[in-house]
């Protein structure tokens, strides 16, 4: 297989899946969540008289990075490669000298990049409203870390609802169950529980990112475990969705 | 190339309990062949086989040799335009054969040369940057086909390329078709269920029907081979009586059928070659005078009927 | 003039075609989600999971009867709260029950006294601040954001955290005592018997701790101490950040957290934890001149010094040192506390007693005895002058070997266990029922006692029954939802509500299926009330049964006779059981009209109600009525009102009822005009 070939290729797929998420309907979907957090920030900014980093980190991990976050990344991750297969548009892409991994890869990249690029343009927003009143002195470091974590977790949940997406019919429904209960819930479990959540990774990544707030108290792993752990997660889901679409028919 | 450039053996391919192919077998040569059938005998699970969309439940199918199933490398060697639409109303034809290009590993000045150079050969060159959401069928479907070789393959398969075109749009692909073999050295396989247009771009066929390959071949020797069904010949005369008279005596003649008006009537033959050496001769003898005379038989449509039972 | 097609409706008189046509679409709707296999999962799922547990739960717990305590839980105290954004004037007394939220000063004449909680956002400027003149007695918590001024009296249960700075000149009367333990141990009964007006009395109305008029202790006299009342007398808890002068006393039964210098010219009692990161610095020390007496916790980072005693059953724990110049003199001036059989030997009064459990990460100098009940755990030299006596467990570790040594002259007798990793060496005499182990060397003239070698069985044994105690009674820490009142069935309940309702007009919509019904004799009413009903049976299948079913088992494995009360308590719950099936099922149709997509609708129908959620959690921080955005409160409230339970403050019934109906009728109205624009025509 001709190296330069696959890399071209891939980029190709890249580009198209990046089009295909910005330029679709649901990119309404985008600019009314990103109006939902501009006006939370807003809100909050009338109800504090100072600048309160603790309350901002703490209202923005809970709607962008726990809410916000996976919820953007099941939608378009659920539907990028599905909706091609049900409307058989996969045909042409299915039907190239491309190796699956290259085609699943450049799937992925492109929505990894698309959702970072989205979660950041959210996140930036509702940051300006809040503490544009107030001057951005000293959060540098909570913008900063904010967007490490959304970007990590973009990685993760992308793995995961691609994956998913090439073994459920309506994937939306196992991304609803997963985004609502099992991270929402489950990921909230005192004990070793919270463990098989994702977002209880992303939590102690913020533990040790966040001087304040609720996230900065989070008893969660350690820096070594989680990135172990989210790494291997993401490796596991890549190679599986992998191989899922290697073998899978396109009737 | 030496051989068929694609063969399959016991080819079968079922959904559930629907059964798609059921022991397919064809060798298809190169050049153009029609793959015909009516709607559900298989012509696109075919298709599917052949491009490893999907797998064959059972048996072998092979192109230029190769296995499709999997086979990355194999995909450069054909082109594949499937019978639904699945072009993209917000593309240009130009973004479109770009995609495909950079699917195939091209990019930069080359693949806008060869992009240029399709679009021309479809005849879409001057809506080469308009929108394909306002194209007419006929112009999605020449669209399609310039995306199936943008990439210079050796085999194009045209699943159902006719189909929802209007009689214009027909003609031009028909034209189209032909000219990518004759002009560009294609390998083509085309299917479709309207016979009479398959006859206009080839006479090589394989008939397929309830998943099977009834016949494969040219589509008078396939006739040629429906013994038990005679050929229908009409003639058509002043004299048809005293004609019908002689036919009688001749050793190949089946029936023969007068229609209401008695000057013409439906002959059938055994042996059409035989019939039409011997009925000059036998013309010239009685001294009448002929107006028409001609094979109703040879054709996609009466094979056809024969071999599937209409 | 013909017929209009659209407005003929000859049907419309004959009422019992209308229950026809809509049974037929709800048996429809019911019919097609049996069908499916995600609807049947997630109601086999949910009842296994939400259903099975409680009704186990309910049949295997005694009980006399159902009550509503089951079904909704045990009400919870809700207290009044105040809450000002202003500068609040006080010229009396102030009593809080529930939480006092302060953004501006509060400056007060009176007393403040209460079991609530006492919050101020301020910053540090001298504006904003608590200005008491009179006592302040605090039962509840106090947050101190701001700066606590004033002149008065400090007491009570209650816990003062922040980062303010206490100052000013807090003055009270002390009691000295002459049996310390006792009445100690009274003081902490009386206010643990919620009397926060009690200070410390004198016993039988009498000074018994006698001082001379110059205010020294005559020799032989156990020292005054406590002080009558106190300069700063807390039972609770105090934590200041910034710099904490006291010219006096301080005694506490709280936990006295100070980030900054301490200075204190008199004693501290009570229960300390004393946090100073400034070990390096002249800032970091506590430095005092009176005993030390630990009940509590008490943590030190800094260094501890003085010349005083250390005694108590508390907790010292942290990296500093623990030096002084504990003399022999010093051990008359000590009061005994608890260490055994000090009647006989009067010369061993401890020096250093622990009957709670003291870690010293630093050096011991030790000129008395250390008397231990609790555990000892030294990581520095240790030197003790005199003897190691208790039950307790004496653990001592260090690093380098020249400081790894534990040297006791006197007796060593300890019940409990000692573990030693340096050396032990003394020459004095082994003793008791414990462990001695370790990797250390034992030097010295040690001789074990034979006769009171006892198993050490017992004292393993008492030490895993307080380990497990322990466990247990966190384990069964109380959840106090009942079976009505529980989040996984909301859950459940509205995952099963996206999926039923997402398809049931999205799809008509998409097949063009209006034609079908509207050419028929089918009002709008009639097909709303079709799909309204099939997805309400369906989704009560789960919603209805869960509730119910468990009522049920309660009421039949019941042991008392009230059945009137069980059935009323039923009664409440098929209707709260009632109210949930339909409550979501409104909104779910109104999405499901806006579009062709049953995932698009599944999808937004649960997504909607997550955000309401998210947004309600998010802004009551600020505003506690946004409470009333959230679905799943309002379902809540509900069913506090159906049982006759309070709401909090700033709700009331007729909010929750108002919402109620908003959330169910505005979507059907959209649901209304929706399906006559389409299907009808314009």
């Amino acid at each position: 297989m001709d190296m330069a070939t696959q890399i071209k290729g891939t980029l190709t797929i890249t580009r198209y899946s990046m089009c295909k998420v910005l330029v679709s309907k649901r990119i309404v979907l985008v600019f009314a969540i990103m109006a939902l957090f501009c006006s939370v920030a807003f809100y909050g900014s009338t109800e504090v008289e100072q600048k309160e980093r603790e309350e901002f980190i703490n209202f923005a991990s809970a709607l962008v990075l726990f809410f916000i976050l996976p919820v953007i990344t099941m939608i378009y991750g659920s539907s990028l490669i599905r909706d091609e297969i049900v409307d058989r548009s996969i045909t042409q892409i299915a039907t190239s000298p491309l190796c699956k991994a290259s085609i699943y890869i450049g799937y992925y990249l492109g929505l990894i990049i698309t959702v970072s690029v989205i979660m950041v343009l959210v996140f930036t927003s509702g940051f300006l409203i809040y503490f544009g009143e107030f001057g951005f002195d000293g959060t540098g470091d909570i913008y900063g870390s904010f967007i490490k974590l959304m970007i990590i977790g973009t990685v993760v949940y992308s793995s995961l609802f691609m994956m998913v997406s090439l073994i459920f019919r309506t994937p939306i429904y196992f991304g609803l169950f997963f985004v609502f209960i099992w991270e929402l819930f489950i990921g909230n479990f005192p004990g070793r529980i919270k463990m098989v959540a994702i977002n209880h990774y992303l939590r102690s990544l913020g533990s040790n990112m966040f001087t304040v707030g609720e996230l900065s108290s989070y008893n969660g792993s350690t820096v070594g475990d989680t990135t172990i752990t989210l790494a291997a997660f993401v490796t596991i889901s890549m190679i599986l969705g992998i191989l899922i679409f290697t073998y899978k028919e396109y009737p | 190339m030496n051989g068929p450039i694609i063969w399959a053996r016991d080819l079968s391919r079922w959904y559930g309990e629907v059964i798609g192919l059921n022991q397919f077998n064809v060798d298809i040569e190169p050049g153009i062949t029609g793959i015909v059938g009516p709607n559900g005998s298989g012509k696109s699970t075919f298709f599917k086989t052949l491009t490893g969309l999907i797998r064959p439940s059972v048996g072998q199918i092979r192109m230029f040799g190769q296995d499709p199933w999997n086979n990355t490398a194999l995909m450069r060697d054909f082109g594949f335009c499937p019978d639904f639409d699945n072009l993209s109303n917000e593309q240009t034809p130009r973004d479109f054969l770009t995609f495909v290009g950079g699917l195939h590993g091209k990019g930069g000045e080359e693949l806008a040369k060869r992009v240029d150079e399709v679009l021309d050969i479809v005849g879409m060159g001057d809506a080469a940057d308009r929108k394909i959401g306002g194209f007419s069928k006929g112009m999605r479907q020449r669209t399609k086909i310039a995306g199936a070789m943008v990439h210079n393959p050796k085999l194009l398969l045209l699943d159902e390329p006719l189909s929802g075109t209007d009689p214009l749009g027909r003609r031009e692909i028909i034209d189209l078709v032909k000219k990518l073999h004759r002009q560009h050295g294609h390998n083509i396989i085309v299917s479709s269920h309207v016979l009479h247009e398959v006859e206009r771009l080839t006479h090589q066929v394989v008939v397929i029907y309830k998943g099977r390959a009834v016949a494969v071949g040219d589509i008078s020797d396939i006739r040629g081979m429906i013994d038990k069904h005679p050929h229908n010949i009409i003639v058509e005369s002043k004299e048809m009586e005293e004609l019908a008279k002689r036919f009688v005596e001749m050793p190949f003649v089946v029936s023969i059928q007068f229609n209401p008006d008695r000057r013409s009537a439906i002959v059938q033959v055994q042996q059409p070659d035989e019939f039409f050496n011997a009925f000059p001769s036998l013309v010239e003898e009685l001294g009448c005078e002929v107006d028409k005379v001609y094979s109703l038989d040879d054709n996609l449509e009466s094979v056809f009927r024969y071999l599937v039972g209409w | 003039m013909g017929i209009n097609p659209i407005e003929y409706k000859p049907w419309k008189k004959k009422r019992g075609d209308h229950k026809k046509r809509f049974l037929s679409i709800s048996s429809n709707v019911f019919r097609t989600n049996l069908k499916s296999k995600a609807v049947l999962g997630i109601i086999i799922i949910g009842l296994l999971l939400t259903l099975v547990i409680p009704l186990l739960g309910a049949v295997l717990t005694p009980h006399e009867k159902l009550t509503k305590d089951m079904a909704v839980g045990v009400e919870e105290d809700r207290e009044d709260d105040l809450e000002t954004f202003g500068n609040f004037y006080i010229n009396g007394d102030m009593n809080i029950e529930g939480s006092l939220s302060l953004q501006g000063m509060l400056t007060l004449d009176g007393n403040v006294f209460g079991t609530g909680m006492y919050t101020s956002a301020n910053g540090i400027t001298s504006e904003t601040g608590l200005n008491v003149s009179g006592a302040l007695d605090i039962n509840g918590t106090a947050f101190l954001d701001g700066e606590l001024t004033g002149t008065g009296t400090i007491y009570g249960f209650g816990f003062i955290e922040g980062k303010g700075n206490l100052s000013g000149d807090w003055s009270g009367e002390a009691t000295v005592f002459d049996n310390i333990t006792e009445d100690i141990q009274r003081i902490r009964d009386d206010r643990e018997m919620d009397n926060p007006d009690s200070s410390p009395d004198q016993k039988d109305g009498q000074t018994t701790n006698p001082v001379d008029d110059d205010g020294t202790v005559p020799p032989g006299s156990p020292p005054p101490y406590p002080p009558p009342e106190y300069r700063m007398n807390l039972t609770g808890d105090l934590g200041t950040e910034g710099d904490l002068l006291v010219d006096g006393e301080i005694s506490i039964n709280g936990s006295f957290y100070v980030n900054g210098y301490l200075s204190l010219r008199g004693s501290v009692e009570g229960t300390i934890f004393f946090d100073n990161h400034n070990m390096l610095a002249q800032y970091g020390e506590l430095t005092m001149a009176g005993s030390v007496m630990v009940d509590g916790e008490a943590g030190l980072m800094g260094m501890l010094q003085g010349e005083g005693i250390i005694i108590g059953t508390g907790f010292l724990n942290g990296t500093g040192n623990v030096s002084g110049s504990l003399s022999q003199e010093d051990i008359t001036n000590i009061i005994s506390m608890d260490c055994g059989d000090d009647d006989d030997d009067t010369s061993s009064e401890d020096s250093l007693f622990v009957e709670g459990s003291l870690t010293i990460e630093g050096d011991v100098l030790c000129a008395g005895d250390i008397g231990i009940d609790g555990s000892l755990y030294i990581d520095g030299v240790c030197v003790i002058m005199g003897n190691v006596t208790g039950s307790g467990s004496l653990e001592y570790k260090s690093t380098e070997m020249f400081h790894g040594e534990v040297y006791v002259m006197g007796a060593f007798d300890t019940n409990g266990t000692v573990v030693v990793d340096g050396s032990l060496n003394g020459a004095g005499m082994i003793m008791g029922t414990g462990n001695i182990n370790g990797t250390g060397m034992v030097h010295g003239y040690f001789e074990p006692d034979e006769e009171t070698y006892k198993e050490d069985e017992e004292i393993k044994t008492r030490l895993l029954e307080m380990e497990s105690e322990n466990e247990m009674s966190s384990y069964y820490s109380s959840q106090t939802s009942g079976f009505l009142r529980n989040e996984l069935v909301v859950i459940f309940t509205l995952l099963l509500a996206s999926i039923i309702c997402a398809d049931l007009i999205s799809k008509d919509i998409s097949n063009n299926s209006f034609v079908l019904y509207f050419s028929r004799s089918i009002t709008t009413r009639d097909y709303i009330s079709g799909k309204f009903i099939g997805a309400a049976v369906t989704l009560g299948l789960y919603t209805f049964i869960v509730p119910v079913v468990v009522a049920l088992a309660i009421i039949g494995t019941q042991t008392g006779s009230d059945y009137s009360t069980s059935f009323v308590v039923l009664g409440l719950t098929v209707a709260g059981a009632l109210i949930t099936t339909v409550y979501f099922i409104p909104f779910g149709l109104m999405i499901s009209s806006f579009t062709k997509r049953p995932s698009y609708a599944g999808v937004g129908i649960f997504m909607s109600f997550f955000v309401l959620i998210i947004i309600s959690e998010i802004f009551r921080m600020f505003d506690k009525r946004w409470m009333l955005a959230n679905p799943a409160s309002i379902l809540d409230f509900t069913y506090q009102l159906l049982f006759d339970r309070a709401l909090p403050s700033q709700i009331t019934g007729s909010m929750v009822a108002g919402i109620l109906l908003t959330f169910l009728a505005i979507p059907l109205a959209i649901l209304y005009i929706n399906i006559h624009r389409k299907g009808v025509g314009r």
